[in-house]
């Protein structure tokens, strides 16, 4: 209590002057102040209503879509956006509207499952990394260094032309591109809690590496890995929209925005809306994400937080 | 005003709005420093001891801080009407101050030499190779040896001790009339701590500049100063000349530092703690700040402040009952600790 | 001098991380779908002359034996024959090089004229309105699809405003400017042709403007955040008690410090840099690298995707190379141990 008040009064900067003494306290005052930084920080709610409003769109996509995505129409091919077909039609006749409705679902998917994998294995390599230390770790952290001397765009257009134009292929290669990321930020998050006296203490009572990487390890390095996996989404969206549009990703007819951008370049000069509203629903969903993992690092931030 | 008055603080008032409410860091501090003088200004970490120094060069934040109310005459003329460029022409040529960490003190990607020169052409407005020449005077004069190649030495290769010496030296070399130093000593070995405090005070003194030291340590203070405040939560309890605040300590605040004071001549002794915690600065006590810890605090304590009490021409208490004998008080022997440190 | 030692030891350092790009470009193209000699040859061919080139390309010796030649042919600067363009890649490579230096150069000074400046304003003024306002800008730069930024460039610039040309280096009727370094406007610079370097001036605009985009808002970021620590520091306060102009302040003793870090974080986002420029040349049908990478894959011509991989990650790892070094040159600390 007497450090923390000096800290704010001595530095005259901190605004935050420390955790009052008892443990109830403790608590009500780090919830309050969560949410007082929520609400400093309208930005952040905007992020999160982007997200929400994304997987709503999502989840009510056959009732928000007024036509089926894959309908055909090539009577009304490249009508502009009225109140018949909001945002226009492509050059198939297909309602440009209800093609980014459903294809919310695919960005969702890639977002989760890219996040999904490459965090997964990428935390879980970090853990035994940094935990591990020594000979495994040396080898670990080069075969990482390796992978992070590409460039991402071009590994994963390298990866999926290999495996083949496909979004399944894409979503891989978006993963695997991202894993030494996640990789190495556990790594250094297992150096510092390793050396904790929680985790001595469980070593001493006979707790097993593995135990130990999966109840405090992985744990403890939850909320950093929470913040990347955020802004990870945003860039996994990007680049697999990037794939799609050099057409290494999801293929026609599926409506993928990426792809649809793809399409509609061919008829920028005249039909701008084909091109411009699938990026427009790229970019919106990459601040989304963007601007959460601003708010979540800002708020998890135990620096910040001082 | 007196004309003998360097630095006159008159009611200062510095707040800090937090999310959790108002910090009253500073309420109601009443200072003077005369020229020549050296004035300590002694309490716990946190009783708002570094913020009015910095108020005084005008480097507190606002926001979260913000001055309240209160008067800071430096000749005279009150510092906190004084716009920006004003105070710039004033820091570091009239009032320069030293920090307490001198390890991060200096910027760590330039040379000591030329973070000095950089100061002295500012403030004596001479050429480089003229500047130059003053720093190495002035690195002479801190005793440093070979001060030219200090000059070509980056602060990440020096010791805390010899930074802190290119501090003196580079705070001095504009010739302030009021040098601010923030626990200078207090990051520093103990051996290291009394060969600073003396350089200082001996090149002080060839200076005819006052200063006014900052520090938690009552060996320190018994040790340079010419006069002591004692703050306690943001505000002077007690002013006297530095040996009768020593032999004749009224305030009970003051009385309970002395006795966390070690003394040396009682191995035995052990360092008494005042009771209680240093109060919440946002939600002050009422009355006198320090009745809920103070072992003689009677009813009207947490009433009303105490106003000042003259004990004698410059021994100012803020206490009730400061003209009560000051002998009856348990911790005593504190006198003979500091005539052997001094 | 110590900073010697240094760039020898970031030198020897990265001799692993390539070794280790050449064994996963090597496994990447034993995993193409299909032989590579069948590729070459193509469908119609008899079996004796794909056994032959089967031969000539070693593709019957061990994986190890393999590596080995591959290696030896690396070093000799042999990256194999295109198979759309049936030439040494090397020399495709060699050929859409300056086009892709020229843009990225372009877009790199744009990005450090308007960054460093942006991000120092952040900084200084943080939580006012500007500060929100340029945060705000940089945060839709990272967002944003470079693919779709650079239709939109397009779309208002060239359809709608018809302001600047379309895709392209140069316009058709405008003979490009022969000279040595194979860059239009310093080429057309050096022959004093006016003509031709209004015109590659006028191309080059809208996609340098595409690729900067990207990266600006990311080193906005990191000189802004680098900034507001830097100035939180003990000898930024020093340097206020000692009088110093809050211009001094920010720029010699601030910026200089905050460049540290965000010069180690450019150099690990080049790569974004690299991303943005194969999106922005296929984009703008600017014949560099990026495009050739492009139009290979859509061949399926690994020899030329590789050979591109290849030097694009030496280049990557050279760009890092010299970040370190600046890194070095910054922070004496860092030279001195």
């Amino acid at each position: 209590m007497q450090k923390s008040i000096s800290t704010v009064a001595s530095a005259g900067g901190g605004v935050y002057p420390g955790a009052p003494r008892r443990g109830k306290w403790f608590k009500d005052k780090e919830l309050g102040y969560t949410v007082h930084l929520i609400r400093q920080n309208p930005l952040m709610l905007a992020g999160l209503m982007i997200i929400i409003l994304l997987v709503v769109v999502a989840a009510l996509a056959p009732w928000l879509a007024p036509y089926r995505p894959t309908s055909v129409d090539l009577g009304g091919r490249l009508s502009p956006p009225s109140p018949g077909h909001l945002l226009g039609t492509d050059e198939m006749g297909r309602d440009i509207f209800s093609r980014i409705v459903y294809g919310s679902r695919i960005s969702i998917q890639i977002a989760v499952t890219v996040v999904a994998i490459a965090g997964v294995i990428g935390s879980f390599l970090g853990a035994v990394s940094g935990y591990v230390g020594g000979r495994l770790d040396t080898v670990m952290m080069r075969v990482m260094d390796m992978i992070l001397a590409f460039p991402s765009l071009v590994l994963a257009m390298v990866l999926a032309a290999v495996l083949g134009p496909s979004l399944t292929n894409a979503l891989l290669a978006v993963s695997f591109v991202q894993i030494p990321k996640y990789a190495r930020l556990v790594r250094g998050q297992a150096l510092v809690l390793r050396e904790k006296q929680f985790v001595k203490a469980a070593r001493v009572i006979g707790a097993g590496d593995l135990w130990i990487i999966t109840r405090h390890i992985l744990p403890g390095s939850l909320s950093a890995v929470l913040v990347l996996a955020t802004m990870g989404m945003a860039e996994a969206i990007l680049l697999a929209a990037s794939l799609s549009f050099i057409g290494l990703g999801a293929q026609p007819p599926e409506p993928e925005w990426g792809a649809m951008v793809a399409m509609g370049r061919d008829y920028l000069m005249d039909q701008w809306w084909l091109a411009t509203f699938p990026g427009i629903a790229i970019f919106m969903v990459a601040v989304g994400f963007n601007i959460l993992g601003d708010g979540l690092r800002d708020i998890l931030d135990p620096r910040l937080r001082q | 005003m007196n004309a003998a008055n360097l630095l006159e603080i008159h009611g200062l008032h510095l707040y800090f709005d937090t999310y959790l409410g108002t910090v009253r860091a500073v309420e109601g501090l009443d200072l003077t420093v005369s020229r020549g003088e050296t004035v300590g200004l002694v309490g716990e970490s946190g009783c708002g001891k570094s913020v009015s120094a910095l108020a005084i060069l005008g480097l507190i934040s606002q926001p979260p801080g913000r001055i309240a109310g209160g008067k800071i005459l430096f000749k005279g003329e009150d510092l906190l009407k004084k716009s920006p460029a004003e105070l710039r022409n004033i820091r570091g040529k009239y009032i320069s101050m030293i920090f307490q960490e001198p390890m991060s003190s200096l910027n760590p990607v330039y040379r000591v030499g030329d973070q000095m020169v950089e100061v002295i052409m500012l403030h004596r407005r001479v050429s480089r190779g003229e500047a130059r020449k003053i720093a190495l005077e002035m690195l002479h004069e801190v005793q440093m040896p070979d001060p030219e190649a200090v000059m070509q030495k980056y602060p990440f290769e020096m010791s805390g001790g010899m930074l802190q010496r290119v501090m003196i030296a580079m705070e001095l070399s504009g010739k302030p009339d009021l040098l601010l130093a923030d626990e200078p000593t207090t990051a520093l070995d103990v051996t290291v701590q009394a060969q600073i405090l003396r350089l200082m005070k001996n090149l002080v003194k060839k200076m005819n500049a006052s200063v006014l030291l900052i520090t938690h340590d009552l060996g320190v203070v018994a040790q340079t100063c010419d006069r002591v405040a004692v703050m306690y939560a943001g505000q002077v309890v007690e002013v006297a000349p530095t040996e009768e605040l020593f032999t004749d300590p009224r305030h009970p605040y003051t009385r309970g530092l002395m006795g966390c004071f070690p003394d040396p001549n009682r191995q035995d002794a052990e360092l008494a703690a005042i009771e209680g915690t240093v109060p919440d600065l946002i939600n002050p006590p009422g009355g006198c700040r320090f009745h809920p810890r103070c072992p003689r605090a009677g009813d009207i304590c947490g009433k009303e402040g105490p106003g000042p009490v003259a004990i004698s021409d410059d021994h100012v208490v803020h206490c009730f009952f400061a003209r009560q004998a000051s002998d009856d008080h348990s911790e005593g022997g504190t006198g003979k600790g500091v005539a052997v440190l001094g | 001098m110590q900073i010697w030692g240094f760039i020898v030891r970031r030198i020897l350092y990265l001799i692993p991380v390539l070794i280790g790009v050449t064994l996963i470009t090597f496994a990447l193209s034993h995993l193409v779908p299909g032989d590579p000699a069948r590729l070459i040859v193509g469908q119609r061919a008899s079996e004796e002359t794909l056994e032959r080139v089967r031969e000539e390309l070693g593709l019957n010796k061990p994986v190890p034996v393999q590596y080995i030649s591959y290696m030896k042919d690396l070093a000799r600067g042999n990256l194999g024959t295109s198979i759309r363009s049936q030439r040494p890649v090397i020399q495709d490579l060699r050929e859409r090089f300056p086009a892709s230096f020229e843009l990225t150069s372009l877009a790199l000074l744009f990005c450090v004229i308007v960054a460093v400046p942006l991000g120092v304003v952040c900084a200084v003024k943080r939580n006012k309105l500007v500060d929100h306002l340029i945060r705000v800008f940089a945060l839709f730069g990272v967002s944003m699809p470079v693919f779709w930024w650079g239709l939109i460039l397009l779309l208002i610039f060239y359809v709608i405003l018809g302001w600047l040309p379309g895709p392209g280096r140069i316009a058709m009727d405008i003979a490009a400017p022969a000279g040595p370094t194979g860059m239009y406007l310093l080429d057309s610079l050096i022959a004093g042709d006016w003509q031709a370097f209004g015109s590659a001036l006028s191309h080059i605009i809208l996609p340098a403007f595409c690729l900067s985009y990207v990266y600006l808002a990311i080193m906005t970021r990191m000189v802004r955040s680098s900034m507001l620590e830097v100035l939180n520091q003990e000898y930024i306060r020093t340097a206020r008690a000692n009088g110093l102009s809050e211009w001094t302040i920010v720029v010699r003793h601030g910026l200089r410090n905050a460049l540290v870090p965000t010069v180690t974080i450019l150099g690990l986002s080049f790569g974004e840099l690299i991303g943005g420029a194969i999106l922005t040349e296929a984009i703008f049908a600017w014949p560099g690298l990026g495009s050739y990478l492009v139009e290979s894959i859509g061949f399926l011509d690994f020899p030329s995707i590789m050979g591109f991989t290849i030097l694009i990650c030496v280049i990557y790892v050279m760009v890092n190379l010299l970040v370190d070094i600046a890194y070095g040159l910054l922070d004496p600390q860092i030279r001195w141990n």
